[in-house]
């Protein structure tokens, strides 16, 4: 069962002309995210997963970034070649976004609820009791009590977490095909993250939304993806579905990810870590951007750029290595 | 360094702490209520150890924070840092107290200066409090970002140039640049992969054995709350429900807020699907909330008893403290 693809990304590139060369964030990224599908994108910090997202919105600034190849299509159409103005239609009516840090989306100087509204009415006609009534129950929905009142309150007035799902809120008050949310739920306790991502499955259910999230929260990903994408130093170097991911990961990064998971160690011992660190997107290693952290390295990891390889049905790994290994021990 | 009655290094001493925001509305202005923020808090932190805050979102935890490190005045309460009153401190008054006490902000954006390189934010704290030449400050720096894992060639770069995870990192190092006694981490590794994550907390824990550092650590991760804390608190709009040591309170809390809250936790495991279960009930409003225990609208537990006057944080054994009467049938 593949469901129409949505959203489909290819071979994405977003480079940064900075002082210390040319910094390739996202270097080849491709995915896709069917109707009703929860898509997750993980991976180490500093590898270029929001910045992927914010480029298929059109919401990086050019420059500093560039957009250096790559396709965008959404419903057949390639958001990278349209004008601002027929993107600002796409986003907010057909694709929303929830914002890693709400502070950097929230207006300090406008209530929530004016924020909320202003999503309402800028792309439906509707009269001043319905949005009222509307902005209420999206934040009731998201968890905040009292919505009356609190939608009376400036960002400032909010805890962490609140202004996390008021961003949440105001990105499902225009009813999106397609909601991009980078983070959303970490600055939220396990109950309230609980009532979230019930929320998004209603809305998957009722209305077929689709969902692109990027969490690290590989508890949440366990509970929520249908699919799974690992990037690493601005390339995809895994996907598969859930079970693949987890049970049978490929990828020698995916396996130290699943490794370092706290609650396998005990208190007082050193929690299992990938040694040595992420390249610096200036200044990446020639061949497999991973292999000097790599414990399966070989020489041709160190000159040659890996191919994706098919691990099994619709699980792929950019790993040749572990490929051959797979295959003598299955032979 | 003061001891206490039991014969431990006291860093830290909360009573009563307190902290209530108005609520104003219409043209007037006119204040029409309070949220409860932080709702009369008693702590008591031993140095060289790491106390775990853990609570629903908007429970006060951050206003908590800010409360200790005087970054907003409580409305009620007393705080002493090593056995010296600091509450009514003025903020000239508290510079020689600021080196000591440092926080990670759980909003690493807000909290880092746009206009400044990460380098010149980290450095201007070094000089702030008197730390060596310019040369010894630049080296600091360097070592700190590495430390966490950011090239010593980023200190040129400014704040929006970094992914979120890089940021939260950045405010980690320059809250340690300044060799606290004492660090409040709102949220410190919430934007962090597992690795990355792993990376910072094995960090904290050299440092806290090496130069016996104190911790209060707040965190939505139930697993890294009690993999990194020797205590915990369980916090409910604004009070304290249950405290105690880290093991305690994980494997015998009796609290009915913490069984909701520590058996919702999910596990990272595709099998284990069905454990999202919120918590029942509507949320509270911190607005002039009813009498009684806070948690009755939601508790599986209430009668009468819980609806009337104020329910007080009960002695268990030994640090174990609880409020909920009914639990322990007192
Ligand atoms: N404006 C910019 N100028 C230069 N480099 C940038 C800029 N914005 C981002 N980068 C770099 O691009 C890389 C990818 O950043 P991105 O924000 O996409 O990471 P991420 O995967 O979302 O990480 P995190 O999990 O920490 O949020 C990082 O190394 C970052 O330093
Ligand atoms: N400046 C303020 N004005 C009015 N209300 C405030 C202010 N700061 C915080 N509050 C309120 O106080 C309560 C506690 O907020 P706080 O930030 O301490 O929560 P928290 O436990 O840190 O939550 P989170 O986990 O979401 O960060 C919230 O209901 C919040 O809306
Ligand atoms: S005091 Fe009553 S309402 Fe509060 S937790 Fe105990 S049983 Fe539940
Ligand atoms: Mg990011
Ligand atoms: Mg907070």
């Amino acid at each position: 069962m593949t469901p129409d693809p949505l959203l489909i990304v290819k071979d994405l590139k977003v480079y940064f002309d900075t002082d210390q060369g040319m910094a390739k964030a996202v270097d080849g990224v491709s995915f896709r995210v069917g109707q009703g599908e929860t898509v997750c994108l993980v991976g180490e910090s500093g590898c270029g997963k929001t910045v992927s997202a914010l480029s298929i919105l059109g919401l990086l600034p050019q420059p500093p970034a560039q957009i250096a190849g790559g396709k965008v299509f959404f419903k057949g159409r390639d958001l990278l070649e349209l004008e601002q103005k027929d993107l600002r239609e796409v986003r907010g009516r057909e694709i929303s976004m929830v914002f890693q840090e709400p502070m950097t989306s929230l207006n300090p100087v406008f209530t929530i609820g004016h924020q909320i509204e202003e999503v309402i009415t800028t792309h439906e006609g509707v009269d001043q009791i319905e949005s009222r009534q509307r902005i209420i129950r999206l934040l009731n929905d998201v968890g905040i009590a009292s919505p009356e009142e609190r939608m009376q309150d400036y960002p400032h007035n909010l805890s962490g977490g609140q202004r996390q799902r008021v961003m949440i809120a105001m990105a499902l008050a225009c009813s999106p095909e397609l909601i991009i949310a980078d983070e959303p739920t970490t600055a939220l306790d396990v109950t309230i993250q609980a009532q979230i991502l019930n929320l998004f499955k209603e809305l998957q259910e009722d209305r077929g939304m689709a969902i692109l999230q990027i969490t690290h929260d590989l508890s949440v990903v366990a509970g929520v993806a249908d699919r799974i994408y690992v990037m690493y130093a601005g390339i995809m170097v895994e996907e598969g579905s859930v079970w693949q991911i987890f049970r049978e990961p490929c990828h020698p990064y995916t396996m130290g990810l699943l490794e370092s998971l706290p609650g396998r160690r005990a208190k007082g011992q050193d929690l299992a870590t990938i040694p040595g660190a992420v390249p610096d997107p200036a200044n990446k290693p020639p061949g497999c951007p991973f292999h000097p952290r790599c414990r399966y390295v070989q020489e041709s990891c160190r000159v040659q750029f890996p191919e994706m390889c098919d691990f099994s049905d619709r699980h792929l790994a950019r790993c040749p290595i572990m490929y051959a290994k797979r295959k003598v021990q299955s032979a | 360094m003061k001891e206490d009655s039991s014969g431990n290094n006291v860093i830290l001493k909360v009573q009563g702490l307190k902290k209530y925001f108005p609520v104003r509305r219409g043209v007037l202005q006119r204040v029409i209520g309070w949220i409860m923020a932080v709702d009369g808090v008693d702590l008591e932190l031993s140095g060289g150890k790491t106390l775990g805050l853990v609570g629903e979102s908007g429970c006060g935890k951050s206003t908590l924070a800010r409360l200790i490190l005087k970054l907003v005045e409580p409305d009620a309460g007393n705080i002493f840092f090593r056995g010296e009153e600091i509450t009514g401190l003025s903020r000239v008054e508290m510079k020689p107290y600021r080196r000591f006490m440092q926080i990670i902000f759980q909003d690493p954006f807000g909290s880092l200066n746009p206009r400044m390189t990460v380098g010149q934010s980290i450095e201007e704290g070094l000089r702030a409090v008197g730390v060596g030449s310019l040369e010894q400050r630049r080296r600091r720096v360097v070592e700190l970002l590495e430390m966490v894992g950011i090239p010593a060639l980023a200190a040129q770069r400014y704040p929006h140039e970094f992914s979120g995870g890089q940021r939260q990192r950045i405010g980690i190092a320059r809250a340690l640049s300044v060799d606290p006694e004492l660090i409040i981490c709102d949220e410190p590794v919430s934007a962090l992969d597992v690795s990355i994550q792993a990376q910072i907390l094995n960090l904290l824990r050299s440092l806290q054995e090496g130069l016996g550092l104190t911790y209060i650590f707040i965190a939505h991760d139930l697993h890294v709350v009690e993999y990194v804390s020797d205590n915990v608190a369980i916090m409910y709009l604004g009070h304290i429900m249950e405290y105690g040591p880290a093991e305690v309170v994980y494997s015998q809390h009796l609290h009915p807020y913490s069984s909701a809250l520590l058996e919702a936790a999910p596990v990272p495991d595709p099998s284990a699907k069905r454990s999202w279960t919120p918590l029942a009930g509507d949320v509270p409003s911190p607005f002039n909330p009813p009498p009684g225990c806070k948690f009755q609208n939601r508790c599986p537990l209430v009668e009468d008893r819980c609806r009337k006057g104020e329910i007080t944080l009960y002695e268990v054994n030994g640090a174990h403290r609880v409020r909920c009467w009914k639990v322990l049938g007192r």
